[in-house]
C-alpha cells in the first residue's frame, strides 16, 4: 500500500486489492441500512459487535469484512433475502481500488472509492461517502416509539423472566418488533438497553459483559453479585 | 474424540457445495485448484473433513459458483448457471454451533453424483469387476432410486476416461475402481 501526503494534508491511498464479492456486499449492506435509517453504530449494536464494527467494515482502507455468518445474521436483522445484500457472482475475483480520503469541513473522514476497470488502467468512480459519527440519527420511515414507550416495554420484559436467560440484541429487537410492529426501528431500544447497562449514567439492571459463541454481546438480568464487580 | 463445532450456516454450505461438486463430476483436488491455484493443499478435502474447522469464505464461494457454471455447461446439464445464491440457504438460518457433519447421503444426488460419491468413498463394491447393470442396481439400492442403466452409461464412461474406473475388456465390459 502506498500512502502519499500532499501539501493540503490530503491523503491518497492506493489499496491494491479487495475481494470483489465481499467488497460489493459491504456497500449493498450500507445501502440497505441507510434506506432503513440504521446508523453504522445501530447496526453494529444489532450485530452484537463493538460500536465501530460496521464503520470499520465500511472503511475501504480497513481490513474488516462481513463473513458468511455475518451475512446470515444481517439477513435475520433486515428480514431480507440474500440478493438484497449480495451479488449472485462477480466475474473479477479481486478489485483494484483507488481510495482518496480526506477530512471535510466538519473534520469527518470522506472516502472517494474508484474501482479499476477489468481492462486497461482506468478507474471508475464507485462511491463517495463520509464516515458516520457514532451519535448520528438517520431519518427513517420505520416505527420509532419514544424512549419512554420503549423503556416501558423493556421494563415489562425485565419484570418477567425474559432476561433470566441471556438475550442477544437481535432477540430483543425481534421481541420489540412483535410488540411495536415489523417496521420497528431499534434506535430507542438501543438507548434503553444502554441506559439499563450503564453504571454511570443509567440504572444498571442488565449485564452485557458476556458474549455468545459468535462473539455477539449478550444481555442478562444483573444479579446481586454483579453489584460488587 | 471431540466433535468439531461450526456454524449451522457453514455446515449447510459445505454439504451443498459437496453435493453439487459430486453431481458435476468434480474431484476435491480439481475444485481446490480452482480456489487456490498456487497451492498444493487440498482445501476442499480439508473443508469436507469433520476433523478440521476449515470452511469456505465468500471469495471461495464466488469462485466455486463460476466454476460450477463452466462445468455444468461443459457437461450439457440442464442447469448451467450457478451463483452464490445456490450455495447459501434460501432462508437465513438461526445462528448456532453444530457438530461439523458431512452428509453420508448428500441431498439431490443423481446418477453422476452417486457414482462419484461411492468412488470417492472407495466403496468396497468397486473392488470387484461389475457390469453397468450391476453398478446401476447397486447405486439404486444405495440411494433408494430407480435409475436406468442408460443413466449411468456416460457417467461410467467419464469415470473411465478420468482414470477413476478401469474397464476389463471391450467385449462384455466390466468396471472396477482404478
Amino acid at each position: 500500500m502506498h500512502i502519499h501526503l500532499s501539501k493540503r494534508n490530503k491523503i491518497n491511498v492506493d489499496k491494491p486489492t479487495a475481494i470483489s464479492i465481499e467488497f460489493t456486499k459491504i456497500y449493498r449492506v450500507m445501502g440497505l441500512r441507510l434506506l432503513l435509517g440504521y446508523s453504522a453504530y445501530e447496526l453494529s449494536f444489532l450485530l452484537g459487535k463493538n460500536d465501530f464494527f460496521v464503520r470499520d467494515v465500511e472503511n475501504p482502507l480497513g481490513t474488516k469484512r462481513y463473513n458468511p455468518d455475518d451475512t446470515n445474521y444481517l439477513l435475520l436483522i433486515f428480514n431480507a433475502q440474500l440478493p438484497s445484500i449480495m451479488l449472485p457472482k462477480v466475474e473479477q475475483n479481486i478489485y483494484h481500488l483507488k481510495v482518496r480520503s480526506y477530512l471535510n469541513e466538519v473534520k469527518r473522514e470522506v472516502y472517494e472509492i474508484a474501482v479499476k476497470d477489468p481492462i486497461g488502467n482506468n478507474y471508475s468512480h464507485f462511491k463517495t461517502f463520509e464516515a458516520e459519527p457514532k451519535e448520528i440519527e438517520l431519518p427513517t420511515l420505520g416505527i420509532l416509539p419514544s424512549f419512554e414507550e420503549t423503556r416501558s416495554y423493556v421494563d415489562k420484559l425485565l419484570t418477567s423472566a425474559y432476561f433470566n436467560n441471556p438475550k442477544r440484541a437481535l432477540d430483543i429487537f425481534e421481541s420489540c418488533k412483535s410488540n411495536f410492529g415489523d417496521d420497528f426501528h431499534p434506535r430507542n431500544m438501543i438507548k434503553v438497553l444502554n441506559y439499563y447497562t450503564n453504571k454511570k449514567s443509567g440504572v444498571p439492571k442488565l449485564n452485557k459483559d458476556k458474549k455468545d459463541n459468535f462473539g455477539r454481546r449478550l444481555f442478562i438480568k444483573r444479579t446481586d453479585l454483579d453489584h460488587y464487580k | 474424540m471431540t466433535k468439531i463445532l461450526i456454524s449451522s450456516l457453514h455446515n449447510y454450505i459445505i454439504n451443498i457445495v459437496r453435493s453439487i461438486r459430486l453431481e458435476l463430476d468434480i474431484t476435491q483436488q480439481n475444485l481446490s485448484k480452482q480456489i487456490t491455484p498456487y497451492s498444493e493443499t487440498n482445501l476442499v478435502g480439508l473443508v469436507e473433513s469433520d476433523k478440521t474447522e476449515t470452511c469456505y469464505n465468500d471469495n471461495h464461494l464466488n469462485i466455486i459458483a463460476k466454476f460450477f457454471s463452466e462445468r455444468a455447461k461443459l457437461l450439457g446439464k440442464e442447469k448451467i448457471d450457478y451463483t452464490v445464491y445456490d450455495l447459501y440457504p434460501y432462508e437465513s438460518l438461526s445462528e448456532k454451533l453444530v457438530p461439523k457433519t458431512i452428509d453420508l447421503l448428500p441431498k439431490g444426488l443423481h446418477a453422476t453424483g452417486t457414482l462419484n460419491l461411492l468412488l470417492e468413498k472407495k466403496n468396497l463394491f468397486f473392488d470387484e469387476w461389475h457390469t453397468v447393470k450391476e453398478i446401476t442396481t447397486y447405486c439404486n439400492s444405495f440411494m433408494s432410486q430407480e435409475w436406468k442403466t442408460t443413466d449411468f452409461t456416460s457417467v461410467i464412461s467419464r469415470a473411465e476416461e478420468s482414470g477413476k474406473l478401469i474397464r476389463s475388456s471391450e467385449i462384455d465390459p466390466k468396471y472396477k475402481i482404478a
